[in-house]
């Protein structure tokens, strides 16, 4: 099975060096690719550096571009299994296994690494838990399914998803969204309980006002795309 | 219900289930339906509750009712045209560094091509 990691990377220069270095360590048969969204730092050098494939985004495109970007590339590339990981640290290596296995099984199309499915050390800020809360309940009563950690990025897709998310995944908002369109295209998702880091340098670029506001525009997209979803096919 | 609630309910639903076919056939992206659903909803609450015009208007110190939806009218396109110009402003300079970035990789790319050539003789 040909696996490749795909990290996201917007301003990491401080900690993509180590995110690098440790998901090769622990996984060396993984590839890994850093998908540089026009970063104003040293990303790309730092990431090049500590032994990943980098691609340079010509312009920011967000954090759903710049995944997309990675689906691509797995796709062309002709990789089996794609795995998201974050590129701030707080996603562990050592839990890649637990994600990927399912998928090698054939018991499901993708995984996603919870935080909550069963209790974990992870915090977060009130505010955002807040917000995921509101998000959470929306989202699962519009698929009607029980996901604890619909926002987490810490993913694991097999080639049957990456054909469908290289055509469909939102700019804005992917990983609730994307839970809706790989659901209504008929693939299986299970979630895996992980343990997650706090993120260790720099800021997230998710403020407390973005938050709610991202919350409320998430919401309203995923109510549409599930209503816009069952007349939607290829 | 008077006749111009009928006709402002239709309108609506019609409006939604336009934008909604647009969507479904990926003529109009989900991020930009979304205002106008909230549009089209926002349409029907106000013909379907008399009372809420009289009261928006009274609260925006109008004396004739019905001059509060042009000014909400006014204030709803004049806030599309701002967004539309930011849209535009960002896809600009996005296409911009597109333009530069393919024309100087066409120039790399010739060069590359001369080289394999080259070796080839």
């Amino acid at each position: 099975m040909k696996v490749l990691a795909l990290i996201p990377a917007y301003n990491e220069e401080k900690n993509i060096g180590l995110v690098v270095r440790e998901l090769k360590r622990v996984s060396p048969e993984i590839d890994v690719l850093v998908i540089n969204d026009g970063s104003l730092d040293k990303t790309q050098t730092v990431a090049q550096e500590a032994g990943a494939e980098v691609i340079s985004l010509p312009v920011n495109l967000g954090i759903g571009g710049a995944v997309q970007t990675g689906f691509l590339y797995a796709w062309n590339k002709g990789y089996d299994i794609a795995l998201q990981v974050d590129g701030d640290g707080q996603h562990r290596p050592d839990e890649i296994q637990n994600l990927i296995q399912p998928i090698v099984d054939k018991e499901v199309d993708v995984t996603i690494g919870s935080r909550f499915l069963n209790k974990t050390s992870y915090q977060m800020p009130a505010s955002r838990q807040i917000g995921i809360f509101f998000l959470k309940k929306t989202l699962n009563n519009i698929v009607r399914k029980k996901f604890t950690d619909p926002t987490s990025g810490f993913r694991a897709y097999n080639r049957k998803a990456l054909n469908l998310l290289c055509h469909h995944y939102s700019i804005d908002y992917p990983e609730p969204d994307a839970i809706v369109t790989l659901l209504k295209n008929g693939l299986q998702i299970k979630e895996i309980s992980v343990e997650m880091d706090p993120r260790r340098f720099g800021k997230s670029s998710i403020t407390p006002i973005k938050s709610a506001y991202y919350m409320f525009k998430v919401s309203m997209a995923i109510i549409f795309n599930a209503m816009m979803g069952s007349t939607w096919r290829e | 219900m008077l006749r111009i609630q009928i006709v402002v309910i239709l309108a609506s639903i019609l409006v939604m289930l336009f934008v909604s076919e647009k969507v479904r056939r990926r003529h109009l992206a989900v991020e930009y339906s979304l205002i106008w659903i909230i549009s089209g909803l926002a349409m029907l609450f106000l013909a379907l509750w008399r009372n809420s015009l009289e009261y928006i208007a009274w609260i925006m110190g109008i004396a004739y009712a019905p001059s509060a939806i042009f000014v909400i009218f006014g204030v709803f396109v004049l806030s599309l045209s701002i967004h539309f110009t930011l849209m535009i402003s960002k896809l600009s300079y996005q296409n911009r560094v597109l333009v530069q970035k393919v024309a100087l990789l066409e120039h790399d790319f010739a060069l590359l091509k001369e080289e394999i050539t080259q070796h080839g003789k």
